[in-house]
């Protein structure tokens, strides 16, 4: 077991030496909390078909002088826990998390975004080449968050959303924090090429009057095979390590 | 698998109520729901403290429901009362004082002016911004006398003088002194050097006229900064791999387009990506024109006033020739040249093939 994950860290994260598995395995920065797999499982996981992918808190400054609360900090934590365990149903792992913050002083065009500024937001910044990048914000004015479907792996890309946006959710009741996970799923979803499905019980949610815009809730954590064959096939999806 | 189902609701509300409200349930891409008249009442109750539930609902998601569904008097009281209500997060508070700027009236402009001194510097930022898209010369008056430390505040700030002095029709000295500074950049920025354009790729304007002109107005979700648009006719903008759309200021008009740019300093138009099939359309880019004896400077800003184009028109015997460069934060080295006579409105687009500036990265944790 200890070496399988001294083997892992080196070969799949690049982390070698002194390590903790919290930190270093998981990629959770921000406080002890409840993992839903096992390291077994989550060395499994990471070592097969998966992505990695890099998280910006927008507007964040050391010692929680920004617009992000330790909770906030803590709630992509938590959504990419339970995102690990909705994709580990198609067999998708999610490998290595970078954390990146954007200080208060270079986000003051993005304390609340709409659509378009969604857009500026991606344009602006981006992270390293080999992960997804997701933008947790403080306030989307006219959605819970956006995508691009099936999202270019080149962060120079113009024209396009180059990663998803997000908002923090409300609450740090356990049904947001874990609702916050689905939708961080839904919109990882989509850029790793996913469409809206037509079942509320899928991560994918719902678009049962086909208006292009998909409704997911707390019972959204369903992939089908299918979906999950679609995900494995995108640009961002490395082979096993 | 994890069940994250929370328990039913037993307040008398419809399912489609509190789908569109729930904390745990989103439209994702575009969450603004439109009620029906018995749960468009129920929703008022509820944010009127009258009506109780017994689920988690969420206020950003019912404040957004309500605005969707109904501008009226009232849904502007109780946005304001939103707005007011220091036991709101800061966040919620944000939000309603954004939405006010889709009603625009005296009264949104009071409501918001009263908010204008909030200590925290996000609301209060939010409250700048939505000033700046609906306020008069009141508005202006107040954000000139504001003091501020924040970054986030000043920044906002300067954009919303800018668009109210832009709108406003008032010859108050301050505002005529906030008009020739344009944009809310330096005048230097504007005129960025020529570049050899050799090998860029060339793309042109086509005019579009009539119905989908309406249709795209009637589409446009949030603010369009206080102007009335041009409904018969808009500019499509093809940038090679994004499709823009212009609105035009109703001024604009086939004719008189000349005059219509030249008649004042004014914001002339809005630009918006076209959206997905069946989406809203958001406004990307602010257009402001400002004339002088030779011709007109021009800038585009972003929304969050970061300034991203800039350049001047010079008139000649045909009528007006312009250019326009990148001269801020977009990733594509771009030119626009164009033409307008009074008939006819003439635009190309120059797009490089390198990106003209690297990304930001943030900073690691
Ligand atoms: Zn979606």
């Amino acid at each position: 077991m200890k070496t399988s994950l001294r083997a892992t860290a080196a070969s799949c994260l690049g982390v070698s030496g002194k390590l903790s598995v919290r930190r270093d395995v998981f990629g959770y920065i921000w406080g002890p909390m409840d993992r839903r797999l096992s390291v077994k499982t989550h060395l499994q996981r990471i070592r097969g078909t998966a992505f990695n992918l890099c998280v910006f808190l927008v507007g964040h400054d050391p010692g929680f002088g920004g617009w992000f609360d330790q909770d906030e900090a803590r709630q992509p934590q938590h959504a990419i826990d339970v995102m690990r365990e909705l994709y580990a149903q198609v067999g998708v792992g999610v490998r290595k998390i970078y954390w990146r913050y954007i200080p208060v002083a270079e986000a003051t065009g993005y304390f609340s975004l709409d659509g378009a500024e969604a857009t500026d937001l991606t344009e602006d910044f981006s992270g390293p080449n080999d992960g997804l990048d997701v933008f947790y914000v403080q306030l989307i004015t006219d959605a819970g968050g956006w995508s691009k479907r099936n999202g270019s792996c080149d962060k120079n890309k113009t024209g396009e959303r180059t990663g998803s946006v997000i908002e923090v959710q409300g609450s740090n009741s356990t049904a947001s924090l874990n609702f916050g996970g689905i939708l961080l799923a839904h919109e990882v979803g989509h850029y790793l090429g996913l469409a809206h499905a037509d079942t509320i019980t899928n991560v994918m949610g719902s678009d049962t009057d086909g208006d292009g815009i998909g409704t997911i809730n707390s019972t959204s954590v369903n992939l089908t095979t299918s979906q999950g064959n679609t995900m494995k096939g995108h640009c961002s999806i490395k082979s096993a390590c | 698998m994890t069940n994250f189902t929370i328990g039913p609701d037993n307040s008398g509300l419809s399912p489609t109520l509190l789908q569109a409200i729930s904390a745990t349930s989103l439209e994702v891409e575009l969450d603004l729901p439109r009620l029906a008249a018995q749960d468009l009442a129920d929703l008022k109750a509820i944010l009127k403290g009258e009506k109780r539930t017994n689920v988690p609902i969420s206020t950003k998601r019912a404040l957004n429901a309500l605005v969707r569904s109904e501008r009226s008097p009232e849904t502007r009281a109780i946005t304001a009362s939103i707005l007011s209500d220091s036991r709101q997060p800061n966040r919620v508070r944000s939000l309603a004082a954004l939405n006010l700027s889709l009603m625009p009236a005296p009264e949104t402009e009071r409501a918001l002016i009263q908010n204008l001194q909030e200590a925290n510097t996000q609301l209060q930022a939010s409250v700048v911004r939505s000033l700046g898209r609906i306020g008069t010369v009141q508005a202006f008056e107040q954000l000139q006398r504001l003091d501020t430390a924040s970054e986030l505040v000043r920044r906002q700030v300067a954009f919303a003088k800018q668009t109210i002095a832009y709108r406003s029709d008032s010859s108050a000295p301050d505002l005529q002194a906030e008009r020739t500074r344009l944009p809310l950049a330096q005048r230097d920025q504007l005129s960025a050097p020529a570049r050899s354009t050799t090998g860029w790729a060339t793309f042109s304007a086509k005019p579009v006229t009539g119905h989908p002109v309406q249709e795209k107005v009637r589409n446009i979700w949030g603010s369009t900064y206080g102007l009335t648009l041009n409904q018969t006719l808009g500019l499509e903008v093809d940038c090679g791999t994004a499709q823009h759309f212009l609105f035009l200021h109703e001024r604009l008009q086939q004719g008189r387009f000349l005059a219509g740019l030249r008649s004042r300093p004014s914001i002339i138009g809005l630009l918006a990506p076209e959206p997905e099939p069946e989406q809203h359309v958001t406004i990307r880019y602010v257009l402001l024109a400002n004339p002088s004896d030779q011709g007109l400077a021009l800038a585009v800003t972003r929304t969050n006033g970061d300034l991203v184009y800039g350049g001047d028109g010079t008139l000649t015997r045909a009528g007006l020739r312009f250019t326009l460069r990148d001269v801020g934060p977009t990733l594509t080295p771009t030119e626009i040249v164009g033409q307008v006579s009074d008939d006819e409105i003439q635009l190309t687009l120059r797009i490089g093939p390198e990106n003209s500036r690297p990304k930001r990265h943030g900073v690691a944790i």
